[in-house]
């Protein structure tokens, strides 16, 4: 547990102690409660400690995987948004959020890593003949490697879209003013949400599926085969064909008036 | 053949509904939420349409 322990304080030292560091500088604190500034800022600490010193595997995830991170980010969620975007650096964001998945992964593989020791050891290791590959293998993990490369290309491309885009944030700034942040914010909540659904409906079920040999998903693709032998689509190919091209016109006559 | 066309062409229309997707976050950002809410239904339905046509490609290869 040392290395979760050392990453645990580094990200405490990035997310808490040096914006409090930074918002003391730029007198950001005056007004707030001291002891209640000390008992946010150190319970992590305590989070932290809880957990390395669980024996209850457990314990130590439900301290290390949640109560660690949600205290970490606790302080700045309860400082004023003004305060936060004045004081922290932009930058700054970004080294605590690699800080925290590095903590979670050491974590987890601590826990692996414990996991294993308590099994024991493994009454014979034989190695597994090496065979090729077969085609069939190879093709499926292509499909998986690409539905992990969507997984991330497309949550990542929308958030930079909304994060990122100094067009979008001067669209915000001009419509929204003062509470441009918060619009962002809450921009960035609706394309979380919007690739929870799409990954659910596109990815995940679809996957889940195939793994479990669903015997849905084989009458589906029974199915589906029928359907190619006719060499059409399913009706609901050419609906959303018109519903793509019927949103489009609409949007080309509503940005023409 | 068929089979190289429905998949370039599914996964064309599964990364250019992205194209759509930006467009709407760039219509809520200038508060134009009927264009927004419009060009997610386009995102959405194009996206569906590539499901479709991966889902024709993958029966083409069994």
């Amino acid at each position: 547990m040392a290395l979760p322990l050392a990453l645990g304080i580094n990200l405490w030292i990035v997310a808490v102690a040096l914006p409090l560091g930074l918002a003391a500088h730029a007198r950001a604190l005056a007004g707030a409660n001291i002891l209640a500034i000390t008992v946010v800022s150190l319970a992590p600490l305590v989070a932290l400690a809880v957990g390395v010193s669980q024996k209850r595997a457990a314990g130590q995830a439900l301290a290390l995987l949640v109560g660690f991170p949600v205290l970490i980010v606790a302080p700045q969620a309860l400082a004023a948004a003004e305060v936060t975007a004045r004081v922290v650096p932009s930058v700054a964001m970004v080294l605590a959020a690699a800080s925290l998945l590095a903590f979670l992964v050491a974590v987890a593989q601590a826990q692996t890593r414990a996991e294993r020791l308590a099994e024991g050891p493994p009454a014979a290791v034989r190695r597994l003949a090496q065979d090729p590959v077969p085609s069939r293998w190879r093709r499926r993990l292509r499909v998986y490697r690409g539905l992990a490369a969507v997984a991330v290309l497309f949550p990542a491309a929308l958030l930079a879209a909304v994060d990122l885009s100094p067009s979008f944030a001067a669209s915000l700034e001009s419509s929204f003013g003062a509470q441009a942040a918060r619009a962002q914010a809450l921009a960035t909540v609706g394309v979380g949400l919007l690739w929870i659904v799409l990954l659910r409906a596109y990815v995940l079920q679809p996957l889940h599926g195939h793994l479990q040999h669903d015997r849905d998903l084989l009458a589906a693709m029974e199915a589906d085969r029928r359907h190619a032998r006719h060499g059409r689509p399913r009706p609901a190919f050419y609906l959303a064909v018109f519903v793509a091209l019927a949103a489009m016109v609409a949007v080309v006559l509503q940005r023409a008036k | 053949m068929r089979k190289y066309f429905f998949e370039g062409l599914a996964l064309l229309l599964i990364l250019g509904s992205l194209g759509f997707f930006f467009e709407c976050v760039h219509y809520l950002g200038k508060r134009d939420y009927v264009a927004a809410i419009l060009l997610l239904f386009v995102g959405v339905s194009v996206i569906h349409v590539g499901a479709e046509l991966a889902r024709l490609a993958l029966v083409e290869r069994d």
